[in-house]
């Protein structure tokens, strides 16, 4: 019986790929593109930069294939690159690009998404400070435990505690603050 | 009767962006040649197939072994020193202030400072692990307050201090 591609694991694609089978590596960007497209995103606040960083991510996780551990999940693994190794190549451009977007939504005056709670809360994370919101993303979009969120961010267990912390306690009074802004207006 | 509103942390995965179509074919067009080579396996690939490779062989060994021997003798030193620290706030007005940090990873309601005494001060007498802590005063449950008798600060990122301790 032959086996798809699908059915392989992340470890067992890699060997595929470290055996000169490159067209593997394919199938490893399919399954991980939309969490390293997601993180990259909530770095930049831009589209357009966020598929350059992710697509820089992923190279660099190629090259440095041989490096990879099998016991540690591939998804991880490309993640802490894509937050560790890319940011500051794309980090000013991405901050002028964000600030001339929010800029013309601003004047434009449309949210990005019809749910108004949803766009409230998609602001009060842009303007999270980014050492707050990687943690949040990790915990809350890919469901990383503590551990994996401070070996991803090359962190210690208690920094990525108190950015938790008080990266919660800063959302939520964000988004107070946004709705009273919204009432006030209206 | 007032509905739940649900907890906005819970409804962040709904935001999760994805990736624009066609991502994958072109970070394949992107893609070098192959994966680069680590040190080790450059390496191997220098070794001679058919020479002479029983005396670099024996001396690598011999290297290896020399520097576990080195390693196993020397044992890494531990220092479980703890130190007593006295913690002290001026907050005269305060209902109660609690001692946040490292030391507590960041959790509130382990540490309370008894006070305030006649002239306004709350203290604590904490054992501390030596090495590098930072913490902060919450008092009354809610405000955060930066050591002022701090020698060493650092920013948390969030528009805040903490205050730092080292010894």
């Amino acid at each position: 019986m032959v086996r798809t591609a699908m059915e392989r694991t992340d470890p067992e694609l890699v060997s595929l790929c470290l055996a000169g089978h490159r067209e593997a590596f394919a199938e490893l960007v399919d399954r991980h593109q939309d969490a390293v497209f997601n993180l990259a995103y909530r770095m930049t606040n831009n589209h357009q930069d966020a598929a350059d960083m992710a697509q820089e991510a992923f190279i660099r996780a190629f090259q440095k294939l041989y490096s990879y551990k099998p016991e540690y999940p591939f998804k991880n693994w490309v993640l802490g690159i894509c937050a560790n190794q890319t940011r500051n190549r794309f980090r000013s451009e991405a901050r002028r690009r964000a600030l001339e977007t929010r800029h013309v939504q601003e004047s434009d005056g449309t949210p990005d998404t019809p749910d108004p709670r949803q766009d409230l809360l998609e602001q009060a994370l842009q303007r999270l400070p980014e050492q707050a919101r990687l943690p949040l993303v990790l915990k809350y979009m890919d469901g990383f435990s503590l551990e994996e969120i401070a070996r991803t961010l090359q962190l210690g267990l208690s920094a990525v505690k108190m950015r938790l912390a008080r990266g919660r306690e800063e959302l939520l009074r964000l988004v107070r603050q946004l709705q009273m802004e919204g009432e006030v207006k209206s | 009767m007032k509905t739940m509103e649900p907890d906005p942390l819970e409804t962040l995965r709904e935001l999760r962006q994805k990736a624009p179509a066609a991502f994958t074919r072109q970070v394949m067009n992107a893609l070098p040649a192959e994966p680069d080579l680590p040190w080790h396996v450059s390496l191997c690939r220098l070794w001679p197939e058919h020479g002479r490779w029983f005396l670099p062989a024996v001396a690598g060994a011999a290297a290896m072994l020399l520097i576990s021997t080195l390693l196993i003798s020397r044992p890494p030193q531990v220092n479980s020193q703890r130190v007593a620290v006295h913690f002290e706030i001026h907050a005269p007005e305060a209902q109660r202030v609690e001692l946040v940090g490292t030391f507590t990873e960041w959790q509130t309601g382990q540490i309370q400072l008894a006070g305030p005494d006649a002239s306004g001060h709350w203290t604590a007498e904490v054992e501390l692990p030596s090495g590098r802590h930072e913490y902060s005063f919450l008092v009354n449950g809610k405000q955060w307050v930066t050591d002022p008798r701090a020698d060493i600060r650092r920013a948390d990122g969030f528009g805040r201090e903490n205050a730092v301790l080292e010894f």
